[in-house]
């Protein structure tokens, strides 16, 4: 009796229905305001890269690698690793327990970074000597004095981080405007303060670079070969310029959220429109072909002198934003596209994919933004869970139904420890970043250094295996804050002056975010340069492709000092677009005079050349070719 | 508690539980779906106006004819429509009543109209009369009673409906065969006669009967019209409703859209610009030399006039404007109310030179951006939609008190079913220059005949204080589109002269970024340049026509002797209030071409004259053949020689 008139029994049946209507009530809100889950990034580890093709240059890598406690004390060997691949093409490596006679008795070049000379054995520089005295070139950063019979070096002597400015290259093969703007390079590297050589007076052609009146950089010839030597690290100056400089503890120490382009190591290059870097990597290699010709492989393919490399992110934006790459496929020109997870159909990705774009995907991660993937029913989601680049990645792959291989961090967003984020993208399997691109109002150009790509180099000293891919005009800075038409000038001077590609991105999304006329413009006048002069427009993954095949090109060549001919065999991998093979014109031997191909003469008068005219450049085929020239 | 009280108890709590859940669900409904409250609009009809202009001619209305408001358009008043081809063709006229016309002096002019309500005076039949014999041109609409008697036909035939034009003089055949496609079936009447007038000049015939003729009076002319010639250009250029002045649904849809107005199935053609060029530089250049003001800025050959919509997108608006200001253009950008720009934005915005615009909404749709909650904390049931003042008092509450508000624009073209209540709407607000009768979005071009701008005419027959700005191109998105414009571009340089109206839709490309889009939209500006035409905004065009409305120009004529060579010499003075005017001549006067103009001619000898020589060039304007002369700002006296 008292139980029936209890108000729970006398509104039970209310209180049911309520109990209901709560939970459906309940239900929706944590729909529509989900409980959020938040994850952490994976990091991946560095390798050792693979030994692809075969070549007389050798570069010689220490044994075994150290985690460094300061950026100074890093092991830039790899940067080495980075200027071959971009300047010569194919070569080949050993680390110093391999070198044995017989192994460097073939290389015809061989390099040696400061780390590996500190490492090597009396015996094993004997080795290295033996080879230059039978006609090898060597190249080694900052020797020891066991290196002193090759370059005449006998004291130690004191290293000095607070040189920043060359002072002079009489002797450069640079020359003019290319000479004098290496004098400008920005510097961050240690010094061996070598104001004369110990046992001989230099030649007065042999001091090739100066840093503050001492000498940085000479040529010593011994026996039938030549030795380079650098008394600065090259290494650690192109690290600094290509990766960034952090602090000493490797932190990048900003107030606000960090950035790539924080990384820019010196104020003027955050407007440069010199690609510092190269004009030292172009001395010093220029250096080198003078002396002791031999062939390249040129980055850039059909005897082409520059490449624009286009790359958009989707934003915010969803298949809409794939408006743009309508005309650039009507120019039978491809382009990067990287996408937010989950915002792009899969039906428009394999539109895209099938017209050979080059589908990645733009990581969303704090502080730019986070992307959450729901969990539940499709009517009843109540819990996200946040999406890590991992699986960003993931999503898009499973979506393509194909591997992604490029990705961007969105907005340049950057760990504040130097090399985390590349490790995060390690693990992500993202093999060719473009986050290192200007980030604030006003900045363009070559942050960097260089339009080239490269492995980031890892605390100990091993790259990571994600090529970082600098971008020169991000339209995210807004573009009406740059000089006028500064993306064309930047591909036309590319194309005339640096040899760069010149990797550009152009954001859907921008004329959403802050519209300006300047962007879609720059984009507009970019393509129709390029195809009025026939440069190649392309993916990040297209130019990578080919930039990485160079290296499993098969090298073999001698020069002969007497008759003045190089003789190189040539084996390129299969690939869908001629090579281009480059052949130095101006060298101590002579100039350039006949050239064959296969045993057919060229016109060495209509063959293309670099800007600077030091390159003659001649376009092949995959395959096996020989070639000759004929110098006088 | 019995059982009884305890039930009734139980009740009552229920019904307070039940109710204010349900209430609460209603609330919760009601804020996400609202009722929508509009609020009317104010109107004012059209109003009458007297113009007192330093001009050669004179238009004569009656406004006690006019005044009483028509129940059809076939009764309505049309005589006010003569205001716009004066104006649009020579600038400045005066406009007078005919009680005012009664006691005033005549003879500062050289040509008078009698409009169709004005025509009708018997009275002033010796007036007229004598200042034809002091050599007067005197251009009468479908004339009545004796002042048919002057000089026009019989007349006998009455009163009844166009079908089609049959016959203009001398006009080139391509142009005939435009004019006489256009199907005048309701559009105008004609008066028909029992035959021709003796030694009369034949201009114009519809459906045989001549509409247009010339007979000379004593040493003075008269021009007739016997046919309804402000009925015709009113059809065609603001539109024709249905008899009882609604307006038919041409597309299948729920609203009215001002190109449901449009009556011009040639859309490629300007058929009343054509109409009025050949009554103004044809029949009455005949009788008189006829000078005019050009239209457009430093004697360009056509104007492009540039609008944007802002569509409640804010700063991100501005960036077309931003462009156009990077080779000094200008262009009206039309923002939404309430406005969304920053106060940042409005900064840039003023650093562009373009001028604001309002997109008004006539609707109360639940999409309607110009809608105001009603209700408290945050519980909104009820949405009040602001009429079309309200919407302009927003804007205005933004903008610093210098920056002027009086375009407007409504918003995807939404018209009020009635003819003229949107205009009456807009008056109420104060608007001076509308753009909101534009062409179909699949079918640009001159949907309502001309790209002029025209001051449309109530239903009272009184005007309008509004420039309309038909929008040829309301959207320019497609190269097949950019084609269609570059033609129209071209045909208004060389034959045409017009103002073309686009519209461009800022977020169009960064919403949907394909090229062509943006290609297009850059390349309407070079092919405008290319065509010399003046790329300006609808305020900037608006102020330099009333500049040309407001100007003083007298012209006279006469033939001299210099040396042993007979020349007419005409004579222009003229006050130009703004740089960059001009007048435009007729090339040849009677059977004398013109040689050369002089500004302010010193005759030293019989022979010799000392004076700056101007330099002229000729063009054509549908057909007919001027010569346009630049003018200084301010006073400007000129000789215009013909040998």
């Amino acid at each position: 009796m008292r139980s029936e008139s209890s108000f729970t029994h006398r509104f039970r049946i209310d209180l049911i229905i309520l109990l209901i209507l709560f939970v459906i009530g309940l239900g929706t809100l944590l729909h529509h305001f989900p409980v959020t889950i938040s994850s952490n990034d994976a990091t991946g580890t560095v390798l050792m890269p693979l030994q692809l093709g075969q070549s007389g240059t050798l570069l010689i890598l220490p044994d075994t690698p150290e985690n460094a406690e300061t950026f100074s004390g890093l092991d830039f060997s790899f940067a080495w690793y980075n200027l071959l691949t971009q300047y010569v093409g194919t070569f080949g490596i050993a680390q110093t327990r391999d070198i044995q006679s017989a192994s460097a008795m073939q290389a015809q070049l061989i390099v040696v970074p400061q780390r590996s000379a500190e490492s090597m054995s009396e015996s094993q520089i004997q080795i290295i000597a033996q080879a230059v005295q039978k006609g090898a070139t060597l190249i080694v950063e900052m020797p020891t004095p066991e290196w002193a019979p090759l370059t005449a070096i006998k004291r130690r002597t004191k290293v000095n981080t607070s040189i920043k400015h060359f002072t002079d290259a009489t002797n450069s093969p640079l020359s003019g405007t290319w000479r004098d703007h290496l004098l400008n390079t920005p510097l961050d590297t240690q010094v061996m303060r070598l104001d004369a050589l110990d046992s001989e007076t230099l030649a007065t052609d042999a001091m090739l670079l100066e840093l503050d009146g001492a000498i940085a950089h000479y040529k010593r010839p011994l026996g039938a070969g030549t030795v380079f030597v650098l008394a600065f690290n090259l290494g650690q100056a192109l690290t600094a310029l290509e990766q960034g400089r952090p602090s000493e503890s490797f932190a990048i120490e900003v107030e606000t959220p960090p950035k790539t382009s924080d990384l820019v190591m010196n104020e003027k290059l955050r407007t440069s429109t010199v690609p510092y870097a190269d004009l030292l990597k172009n001395h010093l290699i220029l250096s080198t072909l003078y002396v002791a010709p031999m062939p390249i492989i040129w980055p850039f393919p059909e005897s082409g002198k520059a490449a624009l490399i286009v790359t958009h992110e989707t934003g915010m934006m969803d298949d809409q934003a794939f408006g743009l790459a309508e005309y650039e496929r009507s120019l039978n020109m491809t382009s990067t596209w990287l996408t937010t997870a989950g915002k792009i159909s899969k039906k428009t990705l394999d539109t895209w994919k099938n017209a050979q774009f080059d589908i990645g995907v733009s990581l969303l991660r704090p502080p730019v933004g986070r992307i959450y993937e729901p969990y539940g029913l499709p009517f009843f989601q109540p819990v996200v869970v946040e999406r890590s680049m991992t699986n960003q990645m993931n999503a898009v792959v499973r979506r393509l139904g194909a591997k992604v291989t490029s990705c961007r961090i969105a907005g340049s967003a950057w760990d504040p420890d130097y090399t985390y984020s590349f490790r995060k993208l390690t693990a992500a399997e993202c093999q060719i970043d473009m986050s290192y691109a200007p980030t604030a109002e006003g900045e363009y150009g070559y942050l960097f250094g260089s339009g080239f790509p490269f492995l980031p180099i890892e605390r100990n000293g091993l790259p990571l295996p994600s090529y970082e891919f600098p971008v020169l005009i991000n339209d995210e800075v807004g573009l009406e804050s740059l000089p006028p038409h500064a993306a064309l000038k930047m591909l036309t001077e590319s194309e005339a002056t640096w040899h760069e590609p010149v990797h550009v991105l152009f954001n859907a999304d921008t004329m959403l975010q802050h519209p300006s006329h300047v962007s879609p413009e720059s984009w507009l006048e970019l393509l129709q340069y390029a195809q009025d002069n026939q440069i190649w427009v392309t993916s990040a993954k297209d130019f990578m492709h080919y930039y990485t095949l160079r290296k499993q090109t098969r090298l073999s060549y001698a020069f002969h000092p007497q008759t003045k001919v190089l003789d190189a065999r040539i084996i390129l991998p299969n690939m869908n677009r001629s090579y281009t093979v480059g052949l130095p014109r101006r060298t101590a031997y002579g100039t350039i005079h006949d050239v064959w191909v296969n045993k057919t003469a060229q016109d060495v008068a209509t063959l293309k050349t670099t800007g600077d005219g030091a390159l003659l450049l001649i376009s092949v085929p995959s395959g096996e070719h020989l070639v000759q020239a004929q110098y006088q | 508690m019995s059982r009884k009280n305890r039930a009734i108890r139980d009740r009552r709590i229920r019904t307070v539980l039940w109710g204010s859940l349900i209430l609460a669900f209603v609330l919760v409904e009601l804020c996400i779906h609202p009722f929508n409250w509009k609020t009317e609009s104010h109107r004012s009809p059209g109003t009458q106006i007297t113009l007192e202009a330093v001009s050669d001619f004179l238009i004569v209305v009656d406004y006690s004819l006019i005044e009483a408001p028509a129940d059809t358009f076939l009764e309505m008043s049309f005589s006010l429509a003569w205001l716009n081809t004066f104006q649009q063709e020579i600038g400045p006229v005066s406009l007078m009543g005919s009680v005012e016309f009664q006691e005033a002096d005549i003879s500062r002019y050289r040509c008078i109209v009698l409009t169709a309500s004005a025509a009708q005076q018997d009275s002033w039949v010796p007036k007229i009369r004598s200042f034809l014999e002091r050599g007067g041109t005197v251009l009468m609409e479908m004339p009545g009673n004796k002042l048919r008697e002057i000089a026009s036909a019989d007349g006998k035939g009455g009163v009844r409906m166009a079908q089609n034009l049959t016959y203009a003089k001398d006009m080139p055949p391509e142009m005939m065969q435009h004019l006489s496609d256009v199907n005048l079936s309701n559009m105008t009447q004609i008066i028909g006669s029992a035959g021709p007038l003796e030694d009369s000049q034949t201009w114009m015939n519809i459906d045989g009967v001549p509409v247009i003729y010339t007979k000379t009076y004593a040493t003075g002319k008269v021009i007739t019209l016997d046919f309804n010639y402000g009925m015709l250009l009113t059809a065609l250029q603001q539109g024709r409703p249905l008899d009882d002045f609604t307006i038919r649904n041409v597309r299948d849809s729920n609203l009215i859209e001002s190109s449901d107005l449009a009556s011009n199935a040639n859309v490629n053609v300007p058929i009343a610009d054509i109409l009025e060029r050949f009554l103004i530089y044809g029949v009455l250049s005949d009788a008189m030399p006829v000078v005019g003001f050009w239209p457009y800025f430093d004697g360009l050959d056509g104007a492009f006039v540039v609008s944007h919509r802002e569509n409640g997108n804010g700063d991100a608006a501005i960036w077309m404007a931003q462009y156009e200001a990077t080779f000094k253009a200008t262009s009206t950008v039309f923002v939404s109310s309430p406005l969304t720009m920053t106060d940042a934005g409005l900064d840039a915005f003023d650093n562009t030179h373009a001028d604001l615009g309002l997109m008004f909404e006539l609707g109360d749709s639940e999409t309607s951006r110009s809608r105001e909650p009603m209700g408290m904390f945050k519980i909104s049931p009820v949405w009040r939609t602001l009429n079309v003042e309200e919407q302009l008092e927003t804007v205005k509450a933004r903008l610093d008190e210098k920056t002027p508000l009086i375009t407007s624009f409504s918003r995807d073209g939404i018209w009020n079913s009635d003819y003229t209540r949107t205009f009456q709407i807009l008056s109420a607000a104060g608007f001076r220059a509308d753009a909101s009768y534009r062409a179909g979005l699949d079918e640009p071009g001159y949907a309502f005949s001309t790209g002029i701008p025209f001051m449309p005419i109530d239903t009272n027959g009184l005007v309008f204080n509004i420039l309309e700005f038909p929008v040829s191109f309301p959207e320019m998105q497609t190269s097949e589109q950019l084609t269609v414009l570059e033609n129209f571009l071209a045909e208004s340089e060389k034959l045409h002269h017009e103002v073309i109206g686009v519209s461009f839709d800022p977020n169009q490309f960064p919403a949907h970024p394909r090229a062509e889009t943006f290609q297009v939209w850059q390349s309407a500006y070079k092919l405008a340049s290319q065509h010399k035409h003046w790329i300006t905004s609808i305020l900037s065009f608006f102020r330099f026509s009333r500049a040309r409305f407001t100007a003083e120009l007298k012209t006279r004529y006469s033939e001299m002797q210099m040396g042993h060579k007979k020349v007419t010499v005409l004579r222009i003075e003229t006050l130009a209030p703004e740089a960059g005017m001009s007048v435009t001549v007729p090339k040849m006067i009677q059977e004398r071409t013109f040689t050369e103009s002089r500004r302010g001619i010193q005759r030293v000898r019989d022979d010799a004259v000392l004076a700056d020589p101007i330099a002229a060039r000729p063009l054509v304007v549908d057909g007919f053949e001027r010569i346009l002369i630049p003018l200084s700002k301010g006073f400007n006296a000129i000789d215009v020689m013909y040998e």
